[in-house]
């Protein structure tokens, strides 16, 4: 079957998954490592599904820090995704998936290869995508713990460009059909790279360099995306 | 390798990491919409709750449309910048052809997939190609 009849929901959703299994194998292969039993680490990523959170958990465990320690690292690290849900939540199509269902999912990635869709997002396209992305992480860990580094190093490191790949991709489209945009992601990656250098939470600086250059821009009046996104 | 007791209570801590993780994901989804009610409307002198003639309604509205048109461009941003350019194992040169080659793919084929799977193989290719001290 050619790739092009497959949906873009599923083309997306793969995309997830393929840059997902090889940090998950690297999360259920550390955390074995580390010495967190199968059954943690799997209900980790079962219940948590949050990647970046999890190897820090994992981190925080090792070096002896406790539960309200490694709660609260994980919810500065995930104030993101209430920017994300607030920017999904007014194109959302409203039909049978329930909102708590569709929440769950929201991760970075899912977000981004959502959002950057022109128009409304259909909820059954959003949880084709966190389905994919779901099984990738937990697969990935289950694989992980089981068999190590099933992958070879090379092919890993590799792997580990599959999400930016993946990001890259979905802005290409949406710069071309509005130039601006590139401006938008070079104005939030550049304060995110200098507020990197300063002393700062890392959890807290990077929605702080998501949504201070989106208020700044959306002020300026020229800067309309077209038409069609509006809808 | 982690105290016994810290694994002891990790039931709990990955209760609670699910609940700070879900919390944020799912409260934007579900509350309320703040809407102007027609009676404020007509009291701020605006009677369609749309359209001002001073533009005030529809300058926010148009604001908002812009901020979360804006929000997916300026997530990504920040997300590539600047752990994409090292994401192979801190190599930067690997890395950036592995984005350039993303770019590429995608411009040309238009799939996703097609561009991620080109990056990585871009990556591979990189690697073997040159020495570790240069890729």
């Amino acid at each position: 079957m050619s790739l092009r009849r497959v949906s873009r929901p599923v083309q997306l959703g793969l995309s997830i998954l393929l840059g997902y299994i090889p940090l998950a194998i690297a999360f259920g292969a550390g955390g074995r490592l580390a010495g967190v039993g199968f059954v943690g680490l799997v209900a980790m990523s079962v219940f948590v599904f949050a990647g970046a959170s999890q190897f820090l958990a994992v981190q925080l465990l090792v070096t002896g820090v406790g539960g309200p320690g490694i709660i609260l690292a994980t919810l500065s690290l995930n104030l993101r995704h209430l920017v994300m849900s607030f920017a999904l939540r007014g194109r959302l199509s409203r039909s049978g998936v329930p909102r708590p269902i569709l929440a769950f999912g929201v991760t970075d990635e899912v977000f981004a290869a959502a959002a950057t869709a022109p128009g409304a997002i259909r909820d059954r396209d959003l949880v084709t995508m966190e389905i994919l992305a779901y099984a990738g992480w937990v697969g990935g860990t289950i694989i992980g713990f089981l068999l190590g580094g099933v992958l070879p190093a090379a092919v890993q490191e590799a792997m580990a460009i599959a999400l930016y790949a993946l990001f890259v991709a979905l802005l290409v489209p949406g710069i071309r059909r509005f130039w601006r945009y590139g401006l938008a992601v070079a104005a939030a990656g550049g304060l995110h790279a200098l507020l990197g250098l300063l002393p700062l939470d890392r959890g807290l600086i990077l929605p702080v360099a998501i949504v201070v250059p989106a208020l700044g821009l959306a002020l300026i009046p020229g800067f309309h995306p077209p038409d069609r996104e509006n809808e | 390798m982690i105290d016994e007791g810290l694994l002891a209570d990790l039931p709990w801590i990955i209760a609670g990491m699910t609940a700070v993780t879900y919390l944020p994901r799912l409260l934007p989804l579900i509350l309320p919409s703040r809407r102007r009610s027609p009676r404020s409307s007509a009291e701020a002198g605006n009677p369609d709750g749309r359209r001002m003639p001073s533009g005030g309604t529809s300058q926010a509205a148009a604001y908002r449309r812009r901020l979360l048109a804006l929000l997916p461009y300026t997530a990504i941003g920040a997300l590539i910048v600047p752990a994409g350019f090292t994401a192979v194992a801190g190599r930067v040169p690997a890395s950036v052809t592995g984005l350039v080659v993303a770019a590429l793919a995608m411009r040309l084929t238009k799939q996703p997939f097609l561009a991620v799977v080109a990056a990585v193989g871009a990556v591979v290719a990189v690697q073997a190609l040159l020495p570790p001290v240069l890729s």
